[in-house]
């Protein structure tokens, strides 16, 4: 489908002055400002918990710490073994995995996205599929324990979960709308649909790439649940998983008093609670966020227009 | 001659040009096809648990047939109406509301004039897709606490009573969409704007010549454009629209159970369920009626857009 | 001159074949001798986990002499479950795990057939079991009278009582000798709430085990009344201990003793609450050495006050036990290494404490502490190893904590069925539905139309099938009490 915008005249207005101009402006402003302030205010709440200690949780959150401490932070590293190592795990995984998984899809939404490609509904529909249904954990973990035996390797991390029926579609959306007089140029000029896809479709389909990549390396980043049933090697864990473990341990123990003849393995009598849980959200969170910029001059307008044109 | 000759030639190269073209299409897709194959479907054969009875020894495909007794539990079950309205009518809201916003959002952002703005904003945008429910849910808490939670706080200063938010359910269906809004706009308003930058400036550019206002472009032109995208998108949605979020539904109302009635969906109930029970058939049952009622409404939904218009189709 | 080199050759391969059979005589004798290998699945702490290689060098030693390596799997208390049904799910091989009704549910795996059957592997390879473990707290691991796991003898029967911290007791200066009863509470809460007002002087309501009832309850639906020689199953909720609990903890909501917003709070909450203080006491479980139980858990030093009476439940040995997967290769190894571990001391020490000197220390009185910076030490969680009765004490601990223990267990109320288990096969829909409502109408107590939602919750208890799983449970119950002789 060629895109076409609908052409200016339907869309022709009265002329309007400066004046209403800008207050449309500040309109779009002010939701903008509006969900921005709700969100931020959220992490307030986030970022000044973890700096409470432990001691005075009890009286809730306050907007300003009474007491700033740090001890939320220097129990997380403090028990942290092996966090530096975790930490280039989970780099490691996040990257490759994504790069690997941006690469696969891309291929396969430019296959999908293509007119002639016979088998289009056939795999539009198989990929799909796999969203809907899945068996569960159980066999999967016999297919990659016994027969694949892929556990306690970074590719039980990567394989797995890499074509992502979402990231797929959207990626095939925004192939799809791309003027097809650019596909059918260089198809002309002799081009395979291997050239087209690599020199026509992906620079064209960069904002929506930098978002499937980003939003990889995100699930990648934060998974703590592939970890914990594939990975038994220490050197393997991911920093997520290292957090949510200490983080569960601490529930568990503390949750023995239902169970009170039993005598838990942790003393949690000095454990930071909500703070620490908040001191590792922030943990998480940070490294993401020096990444982001990187991501953004790919979805901030103006600058592939250039490239558009060229 | 040469005329006739080139004439029966050419359907060939045509045809030849097609299968070559579809060969190469094919081997960009392969890598994913395989991956799918191996990891997807190769492990759906566990379905058929949910018509078992599981015995480790027997493992999945020697375990013994029970027909429908494992759907027994959950559709006989007082809840399941409850359950089932409520899932239904949760995920419906979080899609339309969801999908208003996220438009919102990013066709606000796509007006704004200058780049330190819009990186500024994306940036904040962002952040509560990092968020886990959990933490999420000690952020409700905050607000919500009936004692010293905020909202509560600004009420009684206002001169009103404190509500018992935990313990009434009447607030909740707005509470949820809230924090579901809250957490996945940013993110999905992000590849709205991504997928606006495909716009040809020249179109912008002539429509403001024409004296469009900022927000005529964003709804006359700006808004079609996303049209397609909407639609792919929405049909998915619809696939999962009898799979609640788990994290959102149990994390953000700490489990109470005063707010079942408006809160309590499928995946909860299920958990709640069989924690003790502990039945990997009845589970696997439940799923798989999740799974089948999800492809019938997706397909019901791309025929009826395939019908308006056939490119706009998922399938 | 051929010969001379054929000679050389032939010897020089006459010599190499006798070094290597000499080289291989060493591989051929420690191939003899090469233990087995059992894997035990468990959990332990964070630090210990990694650990486990070095840490069972010192129980390795002496389990040698009976041809037994032991490959001791600690997993993360939290994931314990989840990894550990994976792993009986897809058939994957172990020897030896944990199970109990609360962490990794033992009638559910046995139901699903992942346990060996024991019974008659104990007198054949580990006969001394039964002289250190009486059949009666034996049969805790029965199920329609096999045995398919070993119980972990500790205490069996709670007194049931509260905890109240001793700072705040003795400022108020509260007599704990004189709080017998829960109507000698009323005043000590009531002196706590005048005095202290920035606590709550309870953090949540009570158990019905408080009234130390000598009902047998199933499953929280079935009630056998005490000295009923016909074992009648009936409704859990027409039981007084039922009525008084519910008719108690209004009382404590009523009067201000507990949190107003208690039913808005999680346990998770409740329990953290507790160690930030906001709370002079809690109820609980009492028991020997209870109180540095509290202090480790809760942080506060604190006095614990008996209310009620221990009584041993039909199902509280299955609280701790090991069991055997049904898949495992060495029965007889395994059972031997079983009997050691709930027989000799010594092997229980050595697996749970580890290497004298760097794991752990032995202080002049002779009780162990652990070491500086010890890599290695499972006292903590010695209820999911072996018979507790037979380790060493460790410091800080009443060195009469096994007999102490052991008395509470003799002198306890029994209940009629002990060793009985419920089949839940014929009800799994019926108990699915009623521990959903259970779970969905547990605070009901503390609403302000609490009258009205507990007839909907007993209205809705009927329908969910409450009679069908009486009249199974009595079926069951009767079953087993004629194979018992018991009728």
């Amino acid at each position: 489908m060629d895109y076409t915008a609908p052409p200016p005249e339907t869309t022709r207005p009265a002329r309007r002055s400066g004046g209403r101009e800008g207050s449309s402006l500040w309109l779009m402003y002010a939701i903008l400002l509006l969900f921005a302030l709700v969100i931020l205010f959220s992490f307030w709440i986030i970022i000044s918990v973890s700096l409470t200690s432990t001691a005075e949780l009890r009286y809730g959150f306050r907007i300003l710490p009474p007491r700033f401490s740090l001890e939320a932070y220097q129990y997380t590293f403090a028990n942290m073994k092996g966090i530096w190592n975790a930490y280039g795990v989970s780099a490691v995984y996040a990257l490759l995995g994504t790069l690997l998984a941006v690469a696969v899809m891309s291929a396969f939404a430019y296959a999908l996205s293509r007119p002639r490609f016979q088998a289009r509904r056939g795999l539009t529909f198989y990929v799909f599929f796999t969203m809907l249904f899945s068996g569960g954990l159980t066999p999967s973990y016999i297919l990659i324990k016994q027969y694949l035996k892929l556990y306690d390797t970074i590719w039980v991390l990567i394989l797995p979960g890499l074509v992502n029926c979402w990231h797929v579609m959207m990626l095939r959306t925004t192939m799809q709308s791309l003027p097809s007089s650019l596909y059918d140029s260089a198809r002309i000029d002799g081009a395979s649909e291997y050239r087209v896809f690599v020199s026509v479709a992906l620079p064209l389909s960069a904002p929506a790439l930098a978002t499937v990549a980003f939003m990889g390396l995100l699930g990648r980043w934060n998974d703590w649940y592939t970890p914990m049933i594939y990975i038994t090697k220490n050197s393997l864990f991911p920093i997520q998983y290292l957090l949510q473990r200490m983080l569960n341990n601490i529930q568990e123990a503390m949750n023995m008093i239902e169970f009170s003849p039993f005598a838990s393995s942790v003393d949690v009598s000095k454990l930071p609670r909500e703070n620490l849980r908040m001191a590792m959200m922030v943990i998480t969170i940070f490294p993401m966020m020096l990444v982001f910029p990187l991501f953004q001059r790919f979805f901030i307008r103006g600058i592939t227009v250039g490239s558009m044109k060229g | 001659m040469t005329a006739i000759r080139r004439a029966i030639r050419a359907p060939n190269k045509a045809a030849r040009r097609n299968i070559s073209e579809n060969a190469q299409l094919w081997t960009l897709a392969l890598p994913a096809v395989i991956q799918l194959f191996v990891f997807s479907y190769l492990p759906i054969f566990g379905v058929v648990l949910a018509f078992k009875k599981f015995n480790v020894t027997k493992g999945i495909m020697g375990s013994a047939w029970v027909g429908l007794e494992n759907f027994r539990f959950y559709f006989t079950s007082l809840d399941a109406s409850r359950t089932l309205r409520n899932t239904l009518t949760m995920n419906a809201l979080f899609i339309a509301i969801g999908t208003v916003c996220s438009i919102a959002l990013a066709l606000a952002l796509f007006e704004a004039p200058k780049r330190g703005h819009v990186k500024f904003f994306q940036t904040v945008f962002v952040l509560p897709h990092l968020v886990s429910w959990v933490v999420v849910s000690y952020i409700a808490y905050t607000l919500l606490q009936p004692t010293s939670g905020l909202i509560n706080g600004m009420i009684k200063r206002l001169g009103g009573t404190a509500i018992q938010w935990y313990t009434q359910p009447k607030y909740w269906p707005a509470i949820l969409v809230c924090f579901s809004v809250w957490k996945g706009v940013g993110m999905s308003s992000l590849y709205y704007y991504g997928s606006l930058m495909g716009v040809d400036e020249e179109i912008f550019e002539a429509a403001r010549l024409d004296g469009a206002g900022r927000l005529q472009i964003a709804w006359h032109v700006s808004l079609p454009f996303l049209v397609p995208t909407i639609t792919v998108l929405t049909i998915l949605s619809i696939g999962g629209i009898f799979r609640a979020d788990f994290g959102l539904f149990y994390n953000v109302t700490m489990n109470n159970g005063m707010l079942y009635p408006t809160t309590d969906v499928i995946d909860t109930y299920i958990y709640r369920a069989l924690m003790k029970v502990g039945n990997i058939g009845m589970s696997s049952a439940v799923g798989l009626f999740q799974s089948l009622v999800g492809m019938a409404l997706v397909l019901a939904t791309n025929a009826i857009v395939r019908r308006i218009d056939a490119d706009r189709a998922l399938i | 001159m051929k010969k001379t080199i054929l000679r050389k050759v032939v010897s020089t391969l006459l010599a190499t074949a006798m070094v290597m059979a000499l080289a291989a005589i060493p591989a051929f004798a420690s191939a003899q001798e090469e233990p087995t290998t059992i894997i035990q699945y468990n959990f332990g702490s964070e630090t210990f986990i990694k650990n486990t290689g070095i840490g069972v060098e010192a129980v390795n030693e002496l389990l040698l002499e009976y041809g037994i390596k032991l490959d001791l799997r600690l997993l993360s208390e939290s994931e314990y479950v989840e990894r550990m049904n994976l792993i009986i799910n897809s058939n994957e091989y172990f020897d030896i795990c944990f199970t109990s009704t609360w962490r990794l549910d033992f009638y559910q795996n046995v139901g699903k057939g992942a346990f060996l059957d024991l019974t008659d592997l104990i007198p054949e390879y580990a006969p001394k079991i039964t002289e250190f473990i009486k059949p009666e707290y034996l049969a805790f691991g029965n199920v329609n009278g096999r045995l398919y796991a070993i119980p972990n003898l500790q205490i069996l029967a709670n007194p049931y009582g509260l905890y109240l911290r001793k700072d705040v007791a003795d400022e108020l200066g509260i007599d704990m000798t004189a709080i017998k009863t829960l109507d000698d509470l009323d005043p000590v809460f009531e002196l706590i709430k005048s005095e202290r007002p920035d606590l709550y002087p309870m953090g949540g309501g009570l158990d019905d085990r408080v009234w130390g009832s000598g009902d047998t309850v199933i499953s929280f639906y079935g009630a056998i009344a005490e000295d009923d020689p016909d074992l009648n199953v009936v409704s859990y909720y027409t039981r007084p201990m039922y009525l008084n609990t519910n008719e108690y903890n209004l009382h404590l909501y009523n009067e201000g003793y507990i949190r107003p917003d208690i039913a808005s709070v999680t346990t998770d909450q409740s329990q953290g609450d507790m160690v930030a203080g906001l709370y002079a006491g809690a109820f609980g479980d009492v028991k020997p050495g209870g109180e540095v139980e509290f202090k480790n858990r809760r942080g506060w030093d604190a006095y614990q006050i008996k209310i009620s009476d221990a009584m041993m439940g039909y199902n509280s040995g299955a609280a701790t036990m090991n069991a055997v997967s049904i898949n495992t290769a060495s029965p007889d190894k395994v059972m031997k290494y079983l009997e050691l571990i709930h027989t000799d001391g010594k092997t229980l020490d050595a697996l749970l404490y580890g290497t004298e000197g760097r794991d752990h220390v032995i202080t002049p009185e002779g009780a162990v502490r652990i070491a500086e910076n010890s890599p290695y030490f499972l006292g903590n969680t010695a209820w999911a190893f072996g018979n507790t009765f037979l380790l060493t004490v460790m410091e800080g601990q009443d060195p009469t904590l096994a007999e102490r223990t052991e008395a509470v267990n003799d002198a306890a109320k029994r209940s009629p069925i002990v060793g009985f288990a419920l089949n839940t096969e014929p009800i799994q829909s019926e108990l699915a539905q009623l521990d959903a409502l259970r779970e969905e109408y547990k605070n009901r107590v503390y609403m302000p139309n609490y009258e009205e939602l507990e007839a909907e919750y007993l209205s809705k208890v009927q329908l969910a099938g409450l009679d069908k799983v009486l009249a199974e449970m009595q079926a069951q119950v009767d079953a087993w009490a004629i194979a018992n002789g018991k009728k």
